[in-house]
């Protein structure tokens, strides 16, 4: 067949939404666009759960989406939910409950993996984005920030604020000040100020927006939004601005006939876009008009380009994760020597250990913070750098992904992962098995500069008759780096089956 | 200036009835076939009877709450029924003496409707042995007196009150016309021709048997109608003559608006009668002749022969371009309008059966308002179902009625498989949509069929309507966000070419108006040409009264209620109004914006009634391809300047007669089409 047809739902904050398209000769044809009001983020955000009454709704409304995408031939939607779902706490009984009903599996993203498609699926349309940009996404329950510099992600920050969530949390105050969005302004400043101590924005950096809200307001302004990308000069969108900050939601409502759901978040979306723009010193506003259910549909009917981008991506992780240890003030040099040695092992012992590349960045990104626990206190590091990890923004890693680097982090030093350790036991047994196999190359990568003087150079591995053998060449004597190596073999051997020799030669 | 002085204005329910009295126009133009008059006649009845379930009664209620508000024309509810039960009157008496000379006529041409009185013998004893046999043992008469009260009386149902007396003592007795046997019975004539006999006649003539003991001083026959308590679309005619024929049960509850008497009955039965049923003298009806002419419309379809008296055959013509190989291709071709009933309907059905067997097809939406039960439409869509195809059906039942009488072919489609809703709470769904969903080598294609009329064969050769076959992929978008809304849960997006009650096309007129007046304002050609079955929004005419104020040439068509007045000095100066009725029932809806030279046509569901545009789902669309807007603009032009069956609405609110000068846009259109298939223009 010379097409191709996806769909995908996003189950949001405040709409279920499903998009149809194809792809065929002449390029990309949405066929459909559906969206429903569903506040499952209204019952998320002030109860903490969502009502079995709107779980009924949410599962009629996803069965005549399924009977919808049935007509185009379609069997099988991917289907995701992101905050609404993910902060509440009856969410297992939920999914149940639609699978049940609907035979749909909702797969909740959680925080990270929402933006990284978001991120991801801005960058695919790439011909537009500079090399330094501050990418913004703004939903309902969430918002994120990823600063760009030099066409990598250098660091992402996401704040469990959204559009919706900003107007609910902050109504109860809006009785009682004339200068509402003053208000709305400094309670996104506490989170913003602080990242401007964590970043300096690169040079030229350009604003790039996305998410339900610009559209709408660009749509207020009177700007065309079907185009990949629209531009916002930032005059124009201050005053902009500056016409509906001192608007109540039932002005708003009747200036621009809006729904009262919609008009009440048009002020706390303004403000925020506001503040992210003087946040990033652009000149304009670039606005992206991308939703969840495009960057899921592209994905599908793209799968090539997503490959290029997928390793695009990998190499912002390892960029950020990177920043991120400076942050820390980490020991680069140490850093990149376990990096090496810890990846030769890696790819030496391959046909042994049977894990995939993603595996691998995780090894590498587990190289790179391994120490950053150091910063807040020598003894136990690895236990800080376990927590710090565990709470980082890392964007392309998902939660999951997260925990298991910052499991590795806890054991490369000496601490041996047992059952008894809450951390490992949350852990599922994949998991489990995948920290004990990466924590133990990168105890041997660690070893190696025990002394974090690089001493060991040239190194070459060689992996036969179920030994591995490590050669290196020294110019000083290393001792330190052979007793610890010694002394984390056992445990590599156990994890892997393997012995280990490690050979210095001592060049004159 | 003030556009809302109710001078400017008719009110609607006077405006209904000189639609009414236009219909019995037609009854009394001897050009028109006699059985065909006798068709019309029929229509006057039924509409009638409508009218008081509906609208009188409507009236009646307000009147009853003390509601006092009166409408644009400046009247009050207890003043509209004053001035409809006078005009009614009058019409009434029309119509009877309309039908005397009608069955004067027949006679002449071999057609008897005879009393017992004038059968001769042989007649006489089938007729006799007829009762005994078939009516006696269906006859329940319900005596009245001290221990048995005034019976139920169904509305509608013809009765007979029977003035009895035994020993000194009168009584009544009612007698119900039975419905199960027809009301005008044939009777075997050893000669030529055709007699019928009213089995009223019979039944008062052998009314002794059932009264043994009594003497029998008298008879009227009478009629009660009842206020139905509900709203019935009044433009579909048919429904009514569906209902007749297949003599559904009618809403029976109601409290009584009005009693039809035969003129024959004595002063002191009728105030019996009034007393007993509550109602008034001014809502009585005496009738010089048969009550409830409705029933001539089964009459005259049943006469076989006698082709003289009826209209010469049009059957419909197929559509050129669409009658050979695919409906697809041909689609795919170009953009296809098709005219009913001068053109076959039958390409809607074949476009349905094309698609309900073709293997690419991955999905059917439609919307079915009104369809018959053995409707071939329905055992198409059955079929598809079972073909694998997704179907999914907009069902709009005519609220309880309907629901009561159990609809199973809606029952059928589930059962086949087939998505079945049912309407929307509240929201009315007008729109006459059919969306086919088909898999292609290049990708995913939507056909499209929108219309003005229902999907129902039956109407199909009675009304006029227009429907529209396109693949374009804006109209099909939009059409598919009108289903998906109306049939999941999903907000109405933003339309590309259509405009979508309600809310759109409301919008979307006033704006084709304010171009208009723009356009005006600035010298340039501006003028608006609507052809719709009512206009009765009074917004809507008081924005076109500014229209014509600002030097917009407005040409109207409205067969049915217009409120309202054209040709009014610096308000409506600029607008001229005719209404077309004749031999089929003018349904199609089109409206044309001059847009400086470059006119927009659209053609759709809606009407301009509050209801069209404020409280149903309608669509409209426009008109793309130049052919189709040359072919357009030729039909409104035919019917701009036909004469024989135009009625002008003047500017006080009365309509002029026709002029015979052999224009007549239903015979001219049939020949425009005929002319089509000869040069095989697509």
């Amino acid at each position: 067949m010379a097409y191709k047809i996806a769909a995908a739902i996003d189950i949001g904050s405040s709409a279920v939404r499903m998009e149809i398209t194809e792809k065929n000769k002449d390029g990309i044809n949405q066929l459909e666009f559906l969206q429903t009001p569903l506040y499952l983020g209204h019952d998320t955000f002030t109860e903490k759960r969502i009502s079995f009454a709107k779980i009924e709704k949410l599962c009629s409304v996803l069965n005549s989406y399924k009977d919808i995408a049935a007509g185009y031939g379609i069997d099988s939607i991917r289907t995701v939910a992101t905050t609404a779902f993910r902060e509440a706490e009856n969410i297992e009984y939920i999914l149940d409950l639609v699978k049940l009903r609907t035979g749909i599996t909702v797969r909740v993203l959680d925080d990270p993996e929402e933006k990284t498609i978001i991120y991801r699926e801005i960058l695919r349309r790439e011909d537009r984005v500079q090399k330094n940009a501050v990418i913004s996404f703004v939903g309902t329950g969430s918002l994120g920030i990823a600063v760009l510099e030099d066409g990598l992600i250098k660091f992402t920050q996401n704040i469990r604020i959204g559009s919706l969530k900003l107007s609910e949390i902050l109504e109860p105050v809006e009785g009682y000040t004339k200068k509402f969005h003053m208000i709305i302004e400094q309670y996104i400043n506490t989170y913003i100020d602080v990242l401007k101590n964590l970043i300096k924005i690169p040079d030229h950096s350009a604003f790039i927006a996305s998410g339900k809200e610009i559209d709408l307001i660009a749509g207020l302004m009177g700007l065309s939004v079907t185009d990949n990308f629209f531009e916002i000069s930032r005059d124009d969108y201050l005053s902009f601005y500056d016409s509906i900050k001192n608007l109540t939601p039932n002005q708003i409502s009747d200036t621009y006939n809006l729904t009262m759901d919609r008009a009440e978040i048009l002020l706390p979306s303004a403000a925020v876009f506001k503040i992210l723009m003087d946040f990033s010193t652009a000149d304009n506003l670039t606005g992206c008009n991308i939703n969840m259910c495009n960057a899921l549909i592209y994905e599908d009917l793209y799968p090539n380009k997503f490959d290029k981008i997928n390793t695009w991506f990998d190499k912002s992780i390892l960029n950020s994760a990177t920043y991120t240890a400076e942050r820390f003030r980490y020991d680069k040099r140490h850093t990149d020597a376990v990096l090496d040695y810890s990846t030769d092992i890696f790819d030496a012992i391959r046909e042994v250990h049977g894990l995939d590349p993603r595996a691998r960045l995780l090894l590498q990104v587990a190289c790179i913070l391994h120490d950053c626990g150091k910063y807040i206190n020598l003894k136990e590091h690895y236990n800080h750098s376990y927590d710090l990890i565990k709470r980082l923004d890392l964007p392309g890693l998902n939660t999951r992904e997260r925990v298991i680097i910052a499991n590795i982090a806890r054991y490369h030093s000496e601490m041996i992962p047992l059952p008894e350790h809450d951390n490992i036991a949350e852990l599922g047994p994949y998991e489990r098995v995948l920290v004990g196999k990466l924590s133990a190359i990168i105890r041997l990568g660690d070893a190696m500069d025990k002394s974090h003087m690089q001493k060991l150079r040239k190194t070459s591995i060689e992996f036969k008759d179920n030994i591995l053998t490590i050669s290196a060449s020294v110019t000083r004597e290393a001792t330190l780096e052979d007793w610890a190596f010694s002394q984390k073999a056992d445990f590599f051997t156990e994890v892997f089956g393997i012995q280990t020799k490690l050979l210095i030669e001592r060049s004159m | 200036m003030n556009l809302a002085k109710p001078s400017y204005f008719t009110n609607r329910e006077l405006s209904w009835l000189e639609f009414n009295s236009r219909v019995l126009e037609e009854a009394m133009d001897e050009s028109v076939p006699l059985l065909e008059r006798l068709g019309f006649i029929s229509i006057v009845s039924s509409n009638l009877d409508e009218f008081f379930m509906v609208r009188i009664a409507g009236l009646k209620e307000q009147v009853d709450a003390g509601l006092e508000t009166v409408d644009a024309a400046g009247l009050s509810p207890a003043k509209q029924l004053t001035l409809a039960s006078e005009r009614i009157h009058e019409m009434v008496s029309m119509q009877y003496k309309c039908y005397t000379d009608l069955l004067t006529d027949l006679i002449t041409a071999g057609i008897k409707i005879i009393d017992y009185g004038n059968l001769d013998e042989i007649q006489t004893e089938y007729i006799s042995d007829y009762f005994d046999d078939i009516i006696m043992p269906v006859l329940t008469p319900m005596a009245i007196d001290a221990g048995r009260p005034f019976p139920f009386i169904a509305g509608n149902s013809v009765n007979i009150v029977f003035i009895l007396e035994r020993d000194g003592a009168r009584n009544y007795a009612i007698v119900r016309v039975p419905g199960v046997i027809p009301r005008i019975i044939k009777i075997p004539d050893g000669l030529q021709g055709e007699t019928y006999i009213f089995i009223e006649s019979i039944i008062i003539q052998r009314a002794a048997e059932l009264f043994k003991g009594y003497d029998i001083l008298g008879s009227t026959c009478f009629r009660v109608t009842r206020d139905a308590d509900l709203s019935i679309d009044e433009d579909d005619v048919s429904d009514l003559l569906f209902e007749i024929e297949q003599q559904v049960r009618q809403r029976q509850w109601g409290s009584p608006v009005r009693l039809e008497l035969s003129r024959n009955c004595d002063r002191e039965t009728r105030t019996f009668l009034r007393s007993s049923l509550g109602i008034s003298e001014s809502d009585t009806y005496y009738i010089d002749g048969p009550i409830d002419l409705s029933v001539m419309m089964s009459f005259k379809n049943r006469i076989n022969g006698y082709d003289v008296l009826k209209y010469p055959e049009q059957p419909p013509l197929s559509v050129p371009a669409l009658a050979k190989g695919s409906m697809f291709k041909a689609i795919s071709g170009k953009d296809h309008m098709v005219h009913l009933p001068y053109q076959s309907f039958d390409c809607v059905q074949d476009f349905l059966n094309e698609a309900a067997d073709d293997p690419d097809v991955l999905a059917i939406k439609q919307v079915l308002y009104r369809v018959s039960g053995d409707s071939p439409i329905v055992e198409t869509l059955i079929r598809a179902a079972r073909n694998q195809k997704q179907v999914t059906v907009l069902v709009e039942l005519k609220a309880r009625f309907d629901e009561e009488n159990n609809i199973t072919w809606a029952k059928k489609l589930e059962r086949a498989g087939c998505h079945v809703i049912y309407g929307i709470r509240g929201l009315k769904v007008h729109s006459k949509v059919l969306l086919v969903i088909r898999r292609e080598p290049d990708g995913i294609k939507r056909y499209v069929h929108l219309a003005t009329g229902n999907y129902n064969d039956k109407t199909a050769r009675i009304y006029t309507d227009l429907g529209f076959f396109t693949c374009r992929e804006s109209i099909a978008s939009d059409a598919s966000s009108l289903f998906n809304n109306l049939t999941g849960y999903t907000l109405l997006p933003e339309m590309k070419k259509l405009a979508a009650s309600p809310d759109g096309i409301r919008t979307f007129i006033y704006k084709s108006i304010d171009n208009e007046m723009r356009n005006a304002s600035e010298g340039l050609p501006a003028a608006i040409t609507i052809k719709a079955n009512s206009l009765s929004d009074t917004d809507m005419i008081k924005k076109l009264y500014e229209a014509s104020s600002a030097g917009v040439d407005i040409k109207l068509i409205i067969r049915g209620i217009c409120c309202l007045r054209p040709g009014i000095r610096k308000v409506s100066a600029n607008i001229r109004v005719k209404s077309i009725v004749g031999r089929y029932l003018e349904h199609s809806r089109i409206y044309c914006f001059e847009n400086n030279g470059n006119p927009s046509f659209y053609i759709g569901s809606s009407d301009m009634m509050e209801r069209n545009l404020d409280r149903r789902v309608e669509t409209i669309f426009p008109i793309e391809d130049p052919g189709l807007r040359q072919r357009l603009t030729e039909i409104l032009e035919i019917h701009w300047n036909e004469t024989d069956k135009s009625r002008w609405l003047k500017s006080d609110g009365k309509y002029s007669k026709p002029e015979k000068s052999g224009k007549e846009s239903q015979v001219l259109l049939y020949e425009y089409y005929k002319n089509l298939i000869k040069s095989d223009h697509s």
